[in-house]
C-alpha cells in the first residue's frame, strides 16, 4: 500500500518536471528566441507589452515619414503646431530669413499624408518684409492663434569691434510686430529661450551675457503682456512648460518649478535619468537631443535617441512605448525640433516627430505588427561606429520584422580591453553563438578568414555589382585568391598636397622624399606638416604597411627597415627649415592624438585641415587623409587647396596606391539568418548612403560617390556659388575664412580618377602597427638607431607572428 | 565505473543499493567522480577529440594539430620558459619553505602568527600585481631605492621578478603545509637518536626528512601545480604578449584561443595534460621506490 502511494507520488513527480522541462523549452531555438527577446526587453519591450517564448505577441508603434509634396528648400524647422486642417511646420530660414509654413494634410485618411508648402504671401507683411530685408531670424515659437515670437540676428562692426544682437519680438495673432525686451529687463545681446506653453501664454527665458542665471517671463499670446515670473540661477539650454510647471534643462540636470507657487520642485530623478545622456545636446537654439510633451493624468511622454518613454511624474517606472534601436529616433545624426501627439479613432496616441533635417515622422500604432521582431540579426564590433549605427536605424525604419542588435566589444564604459573582448568573441563562436554580422576594424581578419570563420561574400559582391557601381579596384585588393570575406562600406585615401610643378615630379616615395629634402622653406617654416615623428610614422604606414610581412607570414625587416629610413628622412627634411621657437610654438597650437587606437584604426589627419596648415603657416606639402561626405570633405579640401595659387594634389606615393578601409563587413559563416545578414550588409552598401551627410569615409559605392557629386544647387540662381562658410582664428587673432562652393565636373573627374588608380588595401595587423607605430619614433628623433629600432620592434612582434 | 562481478542491483523503495560490502566505497567516490567526469575527464575527451580536428569545421585531421604545435616556435619557446620556471622557482619554494617551516618549530613564536603566512593567498591578483608594478616599473620604489634606472619587469629581470612572486605568493602556504608534516615525526626517535649523540643535522637528514617523503611528494605536487597558476599575474602585468623570457604556455594556450586556432590549443592542452600526467606519476613512482 506503501509501495503504491510512493510509486503514484513519483510518477506525478515526474510529470510535473516533464511538464516544466516541456513549458520552459529545450531546444536552441527557442532558447535563441529567448534571448532575442529578453535582449529587446532590456532595451525596452514594444508598447509596454511583455514578450513571451509562446505565440508571438503583436502590436508595436511603427514609423512613417510623411513626404514632401514639393520642394521644401528650408532647412530650418522650428516648431510643429496642430490647427484644424492639419499639422504645421514652421520652418525659418538662418542665411535668407525666408519663414515658411508648411501643412501636413492628414484628411483623407486612405492616402498617404503628404506635407504641402503655404505660399509665403499668407506670411504677415512684417515677416515678409524681414525675408526682403534678409534679416536671420534664428528662433520662432508659435501660438494657435498664429501669435508669434521670434529672434533677429543682426551684427554691426564698429571700429573696435564686431558687435552681436539678439533682437526679440512678439507678433500678435493680427501680425503686428512689437519689440519685446521684458519690460526693459531685457537688452539685445541677450539670448532668450523660447516655449509655447499651450495654456494661451509664451514662456521666455532670458540668459544674461557674462551672467550666471537668468530670468523667466511670461507672455501672453493674445495681447503680448509680459509678466516677470522668477529668476533661475543656471543657465537653461532648453525649457519646457506644461502642467503649470517649468521643465529647465542645461547640461547638469533637469529642473522643475511650480509655475504658481514659483518654488523649485524636487528632481523627478526617473526623468533625469531617461534624459541625462541628453541634457547638453543642442544645435545651439532650436533643436535638441530630448523632447518632453504633456501626457494624460501626470504623464509625460519622453523621447530621446534611446526611443519614447511614458514616465509619470515622479515615477519609479518609465514604460518604453518605441524602442529607438528599432526605428529613426535611435538615430543620432538628428535632432529633434518639435513633437506632437494626437489620439486616433481607437483612442491610442500617434506621436509626431519633426527632425532638424525637416523630415517628419509618424508613429502610430499597429495592432498587427510583432511586438518583437521575428529575427534577430546581431552585428558586432570591436569600437563603436557611428556609420553603422546610422544604417542600423535606416534599416530599421524599412524593416520593421528584422531586429539588428548592435553590440559594440569595447564601449568604453566598462573597462573591457581589447584583448577581453576578442576572448568572449573567441568564446561565442567556438560555441556557435557568434555574431551573424562582424565590422573586421581591428578584428584578426586574417586569422578569421583562415579559420573558416567568414563567409565568402564573391557572390553577395558579384549581385551588388550588377545592380550597381562599386570601386571594383579596391574591393578586388581584399580578395584572398577567389574568396572575398570582407567588403568595406567607406575607405579614406591617403594623400598629398603641395606645388602642382614639384608634385608633377613625384613618381614614386623616393622622388617624393627627395622632393621635399631638396625644396628650401623661403622662411622658418616646417615643410610637410608633420612635426612630431608619431604623426611621420602614421601617414607613412598608410602606404607602408602592407609590405611589412612576407608571404610566409614573417616579418619583412628590409621592408620595415625601409620604412622607417623613408619616414627619417621625412622627418628631418620637414623640420630642417623650422627655427626652434616656431617649432615650439607649432607644437603647443596643433593637437595630435598620441593614442592612435581610442577610436579609430588611425588618427584622422584631414586634408582640408592639413591643406589649411599649408596656408596659415606656409608649410610647403601638406600630407593627411581624405575620407567622408563630398559637400562637407572634398568641397572644403578643395576650396581650401585652390586658395594658394598653383596647389595640387596627389595620392601619397608608397608601395602601391593605397587606401583604407573602414567599416569592413564580413557575415558569419555559422549565422543562422544567412539571408537576412546578407540582406542587411548588402543594404549598408547600397544607396542609402546618399542621404547620409555624416559619413566618416569615401563610401565604396560609386553610384553612391557619383550621385554625391551631383549639385543640389543647380537649380538656384548662383549654382556655383558658396554654400558654406568655415573660419579659423589663430591664436594671433588673424582669421583665415573659406568659401566652399559646389565643384565643376571637371574636378570630380579628378578626384575620381585619383580614386580609380588606388590598386590595393591598407590592412596591416593590429599587433604589428601597433608595435611600429609606438616603437617607431626613437629611429626617427635620433635616440636610436634604425637597426636597433628594428630589432625592438621584431622582437616585440616576434612571439606573434611565431604563434 | 566498471561493478564487481558479483554485485547486483535491487529495486527498493529507498532507491539503489549494491549487495557487496567492500564495495561501498564506491558510493562515497560517486559524487566526487561524477563531478570530475562531468566537468573535467569528459571536457577534456572532448578536447583529445578536437586535438584531431580542424579548429572550426570540425574535420578530421590526423596527427596534423600536434605536428603544427611541435613546429610552432612560439609554443617551443613558452615550453622552455615554463620549463625553466619550474625548474628554478620550485626547489626554491621547496627548500625556503622547509627551512622557514624548520625554523618555527624551534622558534616557537613564529609558529603562533602562521595564519599571517597565508596573507598572500588571500590577496587578490590586481592588487598584487599594482603593488608589484610600483616596485618594480622604471621610474618605481626598488629603482629609487637602489638609484637606477632599471625596468624590472623587462628583459630577464622580469623572469626573477616571477619567480620572486610566485615563491612570495606561495611560501606561507607551503610552510604550513610543511609544518603539518612535521608534527607527524615521531619525537620519541628524535629523542632517542640525540640521546645516541646524533646532532641535529644528522637527525634531519636520517630522521625527519625520510619522514618527511610522503608529504613533500604532496607539497612538490601542488607547487608543480601551482606554478600554473602564475599566469594570472603576468598577464595582468604585461598582457598577452610580455617579454619573451616570461612568454608561458598559458600565454600560447590564451593567444591560441583568442585567434581561434582551437586545433593547436586542444593538441597543445593534451599534451601539457601528458607532461603533467607523467610528471605527477613519476614523483609517486619515486617515492614508492624510495620506500
Amino acid at each position: 500500500m506503501q509501495n503504491r502511494t510512493q510509486k503514484k507520488i513519483r510518477r506525478l513527480l515526474a510529470g510535473m518536471l516533464g511538464a516544466v522541462l516541456l513549458l520552459t523549452g529545450c531546444t536552441q531555438s527557442q532558447q535563441k528566441q529567448a534571448d532575442v527577446s529578453q535582449a529587446v526587453n532590456e532595451s525596452g519591450a514594444q508598447g509596454g507589452t511583455t514578450v513571451s517564448t509562446g505565440p508571438v505577441a503583436k502590436g508595436r508603434y511603427v514609423e512613417q515619414e510623411i513626404p514632401w509634396a514639393e520642394n521644401h528648400g528650408g532647412n530650418m524647422p522650428v516648431a510643429l503646431l496642430p490647427k484644424a486642417d492639419g499639422l504645421y511646420l514652421l520652418d525659418a530660414y538662418y542665411t535668407d530669413a525666408e519663414v515658411k509654413l508648411a501643412r501636413a494634410d492628414f484628411s483623407n485618411s486612405s492616402e498617404m499624408p503628404q506635407i504641402y508648402n503655404i505660399d509665403s504671401a499668407t506670411l504677415p507683411k512684417v515677416l515678409q518684409d524681414r525675408m526682403k530685408a534678409e534679416d536671420y531670424i534664428t528662433d520662432m515659437v508659435m501660438a494657435e492663434n498664429g501669435a508669434r515670437m521670434y529672434t533677429v540676428f543682426t551684427f554691426s562692426k564698429t571700429e573696435e569691434q564686431r558687435q552681436y544682437f539678439h533682437d526679440k519680438y512678439f507678433m500678435d495673432a493680427e501680425g503686428n510686430e512689437v519689440p519685446w525686451d521684458g519690460g526693459g529687463s531685457v537688452s539685445r545681446e541677450d539670448m532668450v529661450v523660447y516655449t509655447y506653453g499651450y495654456d494661451g501664454c509664451f514662456y521666455v527665458y532670458n540668459h544674461k551675457r557674462d551672467e550666471e542665471g537668468g530670468a523667466l517671463y511670461r507672455v501672453n499670446a493674445a495681447d503680448g503682456e509680459t509678466k516677470y515670473l522668477m529668476d533661475l540661477d543656471f543657465y537653461a539650454w532648453n525649457i519646457n512648460v506644461f502642467g503649470g510647471k517649468l521643465f529647465a534643462g542645461n547640461d547638469e540636470g533637469l529642473h522643475i518649478y511650480d509655475l504658481t507657487t514659483l518654488q523649485k520642485l524636487e528632481e523627478d530623478t526617473g526623468l533625469t535619468e531617461l534624459v541625462k545622456e541628453r541634457l547638453g545636446v543642442s544645435n545651439g537654439n532650436y533643436a535638441t537631443g530630448f523632447l518632453l510633451y504633456p501626457g494624460e493624468d501626470e504623464s509625460v511622454y519622453v523621447a530621446t535617441d534611446k526611443g519614447l518613454y511614458r514616465h509619470i511624474l515622479y515615477g519609479n517606472v518609465s514604460e518604453l512605448l518605441i524602442d529607438g534601436t528599432l526605428c529613426s529616433l535611435g538615430d543620432i545624426s538628428k535632432l529633434f525640433t518639435d513633437m506632437y501627439v494626437e489620439e486616433n479613432e481607437n483612442g491610442m496616441p500617434v506621436f509626431y516627430f519633426l527632425y532638424d533635417n525637416l523630415k517628419l515622422m509618424r508613429f502610430s500604432y499597429d495592432p498587427e505588427m510583432p511586438s518583437v521582431p521575428e529575427k534577430t540579426i546581431h552585428l558586432y564590433s570591436l569600437n563603436e561606429n557611428s556609420d553603422v549605427r546610422l544604417a542600423i536605424t535606416a534599416y530599421q525604419s524599412l524593416h520593421p520584422e528584422v531586429y539588428v542588435l548592435y553590440e559594440v566589444g569595447m564601449s568604453g564604459d566598462d573597462g573591457v580591453t581589447r584583448e577581453d573582448a576578442l576572448n568572449s568573441l573567441a568564446t561565442r563562436i567556438a560555441s556557435g553563438e557568434g555574431p551573424d554580422i562582424f565590422l573586421m576594424d581591428n578584428l584578426p581578419l586574417r586569422s578569421y578568414a583562415n579559420k573558416g570563420v567568414l563567409m565568402d561574400l564573391s557572390g553577395l559582391y558579384g549581385d551588388l555589382k550588377s545592380e550597381q557601381q562599386y570601386f571594383d579596384n579596391i574591393v578586388s585588393a581584399l580578395y584572398t585568391g577567389e574568396k572575398l570575406y570582407t567588403i568595406p562600406m567607406l575607405f579614406h585615401v591617403p594623400m598629398l598636397a603641395g606645388d602642382a610643378k614639384i608634385l608633377s615630379g613625384i613618381t614614386d616615395v623616393e622622388s617624393m622624399v627627395k622632393a621635399i629634402e631638396d625644396y628650401r622653406m623661403p622662411k622658418s617654416g616646417l615643410r610637410a606638416g608633420l612635426i612630431r615623428p608619431e604623426a611621420t610614422l602614421q601617414c607613412m604606414s598608410y602606404t607602408h604597411s602592407g609590405s611589412w610581412l612576407k608571404q610566409d607570414g614573417s616579418l619583412d625587416r628590409e621592408a620595415l627597415t625601409e620604412f622607417l629610413t623613408i619616414c627619417k628622412k621625412l622627418y628631418e627634411a620637414d623640420r630642417a627649415d623650422i627655427s626652434q621657437e616656431d617649432l615650439d610654438y607649432r607644437m603647443d597650437i596643433t593637437e595630435y592624438t598620441t593614442d592612435i587606437f581610442n577610436s579609430h584604426y588611425f588618427v584622422s589627419r584631414q586634408m582640408g585641415s592639413m591643406v589649411m596648415n599649408r596656408r596659415i603657416f606656409g608649410d610647403a606639402f601638406a600630407i593627411g587623409d581624405l575620407g567622408g561626405e563630398i559637400k562637407y570633405e572634398f568641397n572644403y579640401f578643395y576650396a581650401v587647396l585652390k586658395q594658394i595659387e598653383g596647389t595640387d594634389y596627389m595620392l601619397l606615393p608608397g608601395r602601391g596606391n593605397t587606401c583604407m578601409p573602414e567599416a569592413m563587413l564580413a557575415v558569419n559563416a555559422a549565422t543562422t539568418v544567412p539571408e537576412e545578414a546578407c540582406a542587411f550588409v548588402k543594404y549598408m552598401l547600397s544607396d542609402y548612403l546618399e542621404d547620409t551627410e555624416l559619413l566618416s569615409g569615401i563610401p565604396i559605392s560609386r553610384a553612391v560617390l557619383l550621385d554625391m557629386e551631383k549639385n543640389p544647387f543647380m537649380e538656384e540662381n548662383d549654382p556655383w556659388g558658396a554654400y558654406s562658410y568655415h573660419s579659423l582664428g589663430t591664436p594671433d587673432g588673424e582669421i583665415f575664412q573659406t568659401e566652399v562652393a559646389w565643384q565643376q565636373e571637371n574636378v570630380y573627374a579628378q578626384y575620381n580618377k585619383m580614386l580609380d588608380s588606388i590598386d590595393s588595401v591598407n590592412c596591416c595587423e593590429y599587433e604589428l602597427l601597433n608595435a611600429v607605430l609606438t616603437g617607431g619614433a626613437p629611429a626617427l628623433t635620433g635616440e636610436k638607431t634604425i637597426e636597433e629600432t628594428v630589432d625592438e620592434i621584431a622582437k616585440k612582434v616576434q612571439i606573434y607572428l611565431a604563434e | 565505473m566498471r561493478l564487481p562481478r558479483k554485485s547486483r542491483f535491487i529495486w527498493r523503495s529507498d532507491g539503489f543499493r549494491i549487495y557487496s560490502s567492500n564495495r561501498k566505497f564506491l558510493w562515497f567516490l560517486l559524487p566526487s567522480l561524477l563531478g570530475v567526469s562531468l566537468f573535467v575527464l569528459i571536457p577534456f575527451g572532448d578536447v583529445v577529440r578536437r586535438s584531431f580536428t580542424t579548429a572550426l569545421s570540425g574535420e578530421f585531421c590526423g596527427w596534423d594539430n600536434y605536428v603544427s604545435v611541435f613546429r610552432n616556435q612560439a609554443f617551443r619557446l613558452a615550453v622552455k620558459n615554463t620549463l625553466r620556471f619550474v625548474g628554478v622557482c620550485l626547489p626554491i619554494l621547496l627548500v625556503v619553505s622547509l627551512v622557514i617551516a624548520l625554523a618555527m618549530q624551534w622558534v616557537p613564536v613564529l609558529e603562533k602568527c602562521k595564519a599571517c603566512y597565508l596573507l598572500p593567498m588571500a590577496m587578490p591578483a590586481a592588487t598584487v600585481v599594482l603593488v608589484w608594478k610600483l616596485v618594480f616599473a622604471k621610474q618605481g620604489f626598488l629603482s629609487g631605492l637602489l638609484g637606477v634606472q632599471y625596468d624590472f619587469l623587462a628583459g630577464d629581470r622580469a623572469f626573477w621578478v616571477l619567480i620572486a612572486t610566485y615563491v612570495w605568493k606561495n611560501l606561507g602556504y607551503t610552510v604550513v603545509l610543511w609544518l603539518a608534516a612535521l608534527r607527524t615525526v615521531p619525537v620519541d626517535i628524535k629523542e632517542a637518536a640525540r640521546v645516541d649523540g646524533a646532532g641535529a643535522v644528522r637527525i634531519f637528514f636520517h630522521i625527519t626528512l625520510p619522514y618527511l617523503k610522503g608529504a613533500a611528494y604532496t607539497i612538490g605536487l601542488l607547487s608543480f601545480l601551482n606554478t600554473f597558476k602564475v599566469f594570472r599575474e603576468v598577464y595582468l602585468i604585461a598582457g598577452s604578449y610580455p617579454g619573451e623570457e616570461i612568454y608561458l604556455l598559458q600565454h600560447v594556450f590564451h593567444n591560441w584561443y583568442t585567434k581561434l586556432d582551437l586545433d593547436k590549443m586542444a593538441a597543445g592542452a593534451v599534451l601539457a595534460a601528458a607532461v603533467l600526467g607523467a610528471v605527477a606519476l613519476f614523483m609517486g613512482r619515486l617515492l614508492e621506490d624510495e620506500d
